[in-house]
């Protein structure tokens, strides 16, 4: 479906904007995408999020996504509902039936696309859940470094190595939880707020205009 | 609360946090099986299966809270439907296992049981809503497949659980820190 982000497909949205309001600018894309009554505006904000994943470092699969996309039309397509277009020998194919299914799919592959797009890792969650995660990735990271130490033809002694390493047990030895200090992310840039601010508008007014 | 029991509550929580971290660090290796696009084997819920045994219910329900919500952020799925389809599945796998867990007697449900019941719970949930959000009614057809493959892969990280449960010096190592 989308492959995380590495060195080589770096975050481009990271430098232009913070976490916290990238968020936001992505469940407002999702309000226009899921609330938009035509299937032109979500097809237009389903192209702008697969654009964002994008730029974010997601390898994103159109050919897979439209797969998905074509197996919801179909599925759709089974249960007929409004104007037949066309008898395939006793089955009728109908207008509304394909409309719905199509309109479902680009919704489906908008919402994944705009997700992939606008959640950064560094989303800072808030009180002691949001301290409790920051502990969780911490360790995940830890452990993502010692991923390629997973041995497959030996998994569970690897695995048990690399959880005695992260997680102390062995009696005299104590499991370390003060995670690192991140950083403070840097605050959205100029350019940032113009694209939040520009793209949800654009999108409002096609989908107003559209209706 | 009592002060004594509060503060071991206390001190649990970064175990909750790591074995979170686990989850989603299964959730990664996932990727190193071959399955079809649309399905997922489901290694994330090895940890939950295995924190059974260590931690209170309030505790287990954080730990999911941390599974789900941190899988959303890891992969960007956060305000997806697939973020939906995967926190209904884990919530009812969860109460599945749990419940089968606390009500049956030990010894008569290993961690096989359980996992091929909480597959199953997740499946069945899974299924339904995509029906309902995604694919349409019509779309009931493809659930034997997908039931079984879920079936298949609930046996397997049952039995993943239970071997590691039986085999790692480290989960007893835990579990000797928590009862002492």
């Amino acid at each position: 479906m989308a492959k995380a982000r590495n060195s080589k497909h770096p975050d481009r949205l990271d430098a232009l904007l913070h976490p916290t309001p990238r968020f936001l600018w992505g469940l407002a894309l999702l309000g226009v995408l899921v609330l938009a009554p035509r299937w032109e505006t979500r097809a237009a904000v389903m192209l702008f999020g697969g654009v964002l994943a994008t730029l974010a470092g997601k390898r994103i699969s159109f050919s897979y996504f439209l797969l998905l996309a074509g197996t919801v039309v179909v599925f759709h397509a089974l249960a007929p509902f409004g104007k037949v277009l066309i008898m395939l020998g006793n089955f009728p194919l109908t207008e509304g039936a394909l409309l719905g299914g199509w309109k479902n799919g680009l919704t489906m592959a908008g919402l994944v696309f705009v997700s992939l797009g606008t959640i950064s890792r560094q989303l800072h969650l808030p009180g002691r859940f949001g301290k409790l995660w920051a502990l969780t990735f911490s360790w995940y990271e830890q452990l993502m470094e010692s991923k390629s130490r997973v041995h497959p033809g030996a998994i569970l002694l690897s695995i048990d190595r690399i959880l005695e390493q992260h997680y102390p047990t062995r009696p005299g030895s104590s499991p370390v939880w003060t995670q690192e200090q991140r950083s403070p992310h840097e605050p959205t840039k100029a350019s940032g707020w113009a694209l939040v601010i520009l793209s949800t508008l654009a999108a409002v007014t096609l989908a107003v205009a559209l209706r | 609360m009592p002060g004594s029991s509060k503060k071991m509550a206390q001190a649990r929580l970064p175990l909750v946090a790591f074995f979170g971290a686990l989850s989603l660090f299964f959730a990664t290796l996932e990727y190193l099986f071959p399955t079809p696009p649309w399905f997922r084997l489901g290694l994330a819920n090895l940890p939950i299966l295995l924190a059974l045994d260590f931690f209170t219910f309030p505790e287990l329900l954080l730990l999911l809270l941390l599974k789900v919500i941190g899988q959303g952020i890891v992969n960007g799925t956060l305000a997806s439907q697939a973020f939906l389809l995967s926190s209904s599945g884990s919530l009812a796998s969860f109460v599945v296992m749990y419940m089968a867990f606390r009500l049956i007697p030990r010894g008569w449900i290993s961690l096989i049981g359980l996992s091929l019941a909480g597959s199953m719970a997740s499946n069945t949930v899974q299924v339904g809503l995509s029906m309902v959000l995604i694919f349409g009614p019509a779309s009931g057809i493809i659930a034997p497949w997908f039931l079984g493959l879920g079936t298949l892969s609930g046996l397997g990280i049952g039995w993943g659980a239970e071997t590691l449960k039986r085999h790692s010096r480290w989960l007893r190592r835990v579990k000797l820190g928590q009862s002492s």
